[in-house]
């Protein structure tokens, strides 16, 4: 079995056929962190091919210094970020400035807004910049430095912040439940 | 520090993400705060199963048929260059043998005749202008000139432009220009007649029957300056009169050379 950097090699050098290789060992992770990220199986349908059809294009900048999933997860994230709901991926200090939206009113919009008893759905009904910091920590895995460098915040804004989602969630299955 | 102090360093030390420092410090207090105790373990629960729902992801649709099919296919602009550049080629001389063939042939068969006009056409009574106009005999025509209709050795004097409904009877040509008037003396003035937009020869030779281009006209001034008028208005005159247009009754073609 061929290892990513040697497909990657096979590619650049004209083996375009066997890019479809890489595309089947990254197409459910790429996929499922799309899908975490826009809340949208359609939505993230298109940008998980879009997300192939560039790395694919950027593939001869690729450097073999790190993992392959680092940097078409870094694709991903950034396709997710910029091209797909630009409007609502507010960050947080946006959120604060806004009047009436402290954390306790998004918390109280969340409660009002989620409809289902499923986390799932819990989680897509966050707003975009807390349910981002959940998908990249607890799907991703991602730690706090790696989640502030991908979105281009400070390490204290992004421990803020998962906090303030994970006290979201928690109070949202306290309701469910009780 | 009191316990709402401590919530954020609390969801950190779950990740795993504190300093030791701040380990111990998070550690000393959930030992002896219960509220913070439970608070620990309902952030791990929470932390759990947000792990469990995200990973869990079953129907993941088959993105290799629809992006390989997307690599393999090549933008229609790269499809056969080769023959695209030729096709541009040929369009390029076919546009370059049209134009040609249109505008050399036209300029020689319409300009002659109208040397040999010797009678003008009868001027209306209204314009108090007797309009015989010839060629200069001496004056050979510029073929490499299509612009032009009559030149001018005189100093130019910038003219107004020909009002455009002027010459809106003749509807199949283009809208030639007065380019400037110099007088030849009290009672004769050289007109030159430039056409606004460059274009076939033979459009202009319509326009103007009687004159072909690069050909100088010579216009009889005295009696229209006698009644007030300037060299600019006989030149439009003259050309109305060339092109069969018959000024009575057209209050545009009087108010538009009145202005003049």
């Amino acid at each position: 079995m061929l290892s990513d950097q040697q497909i990657i090699s096979q590619v650049v050098k004209g083996k375009k056929e066997m890019f479809g290789e890489l595309v089947a060992r990254y197409q459910k992770p790429v996929f499922r962190l799309a899908c975490s990220m826009l809340a949208n199986r359609s939505d993230a349908e298109d940008a998980a091919q879009e997300v192939f059809i560039r790395a694919y294009k950027s593939l001869s900048t690729y450097k073999e210094t790190g993992k392959f999933w680092g940097w078409l997860r870094r694709i991903t994230i950034n396709m997710c970020l910029n091209k797909f709901h630009p409007a609502v991926m507010i960050s947080l200090d946006e959120i604060s400035e806004i009047p009436g939206h402290d954390s306790d009113t998004v918390f109280e919009s969340v409660i009002w807004s989620v409809e289902s008893e499923d986390l799932r759905r819990t989680i897509y009904h966050l707003p975009p910049p807390y349910r981002t910091v959940i998908v990249l920590k607890y799907l991703e895995d991602m730690s706090y430095k790696e989640i502030a460098d991908a979105l281009g915040e400070t390490l204290a804004n992004v421990q803020v912040r998962l906090h303030r989602a994970k006290k979201m969630l928690r109070e949202r299955m306290k309701v469910s439940a009780g | 520090m009191r316990c709402i102090d401590y919530e954020v360093l609390i969801s950190a030390y779950a990740d795993g993400e504190l300093s030791e420092s701040k380990e111990s410090e998070v550690e000393e207090h959930i030992a002896c705060c219960a509220e913070c105790r439970c608070l620990y373990e309902k952030t791990l629960n929470i932390q759990r199963k947000i792990s469990d729902v995200l990973m869990d992801f079953d129907d993941i649709p088959d993105l290799v048929s629809s992006v390989t099919s997307q690599i393999n296919t090549r933008p229609w602009w790269r499809i056969g260059s080769t023959w695209a550049a030729a096709a541009a080629v040929f369009v390029a001389i076919a546009f370059m043998v049209f134009t040609f063939m249109h505008s050399r042939p036209e300029s020689k068969t319409k300009a002659v005749p109208i040397v040999h006009r010797d009678t003008p056409k009868p001027v209306p009574q209204k314009t108090a202008v007797a309009p015989p106009v010839k060629r200069m005999e001496q004056d050979k025509p510029v073929k490499s000139a299509p612009k032009l209709i009559a030149v001018s050795a005189k100093p130019q004097a910038k003219a107004p432009a020909v009002p455009k409904h002027m010459f809106a009877k003749n509807n199949n040509h283009r809208s030639p220009s007065i380019n400037h008037v110099p007088p030849l003396s009290a009672d004769k003035a050289e007109i030159t007649v430039e056409y606004a937009d460059a274009g076939p020869v033979a459009q202009y030779a319509s326009a103007i029957p009687e004159v072909g281009p690069g050909e100088r006209l010579v216009a009889e001034t005295s009696e229209a300056r006698q009644n007030g008028k300037d060299d600019s208005w006989l030149c439009y005159r003259i050309i109305d009169n060339y092109q069969g247009n018959s000024n009575d009754g057209d209050p545009d073609w009087r108010e538009s050379n009145d202005r003049l």
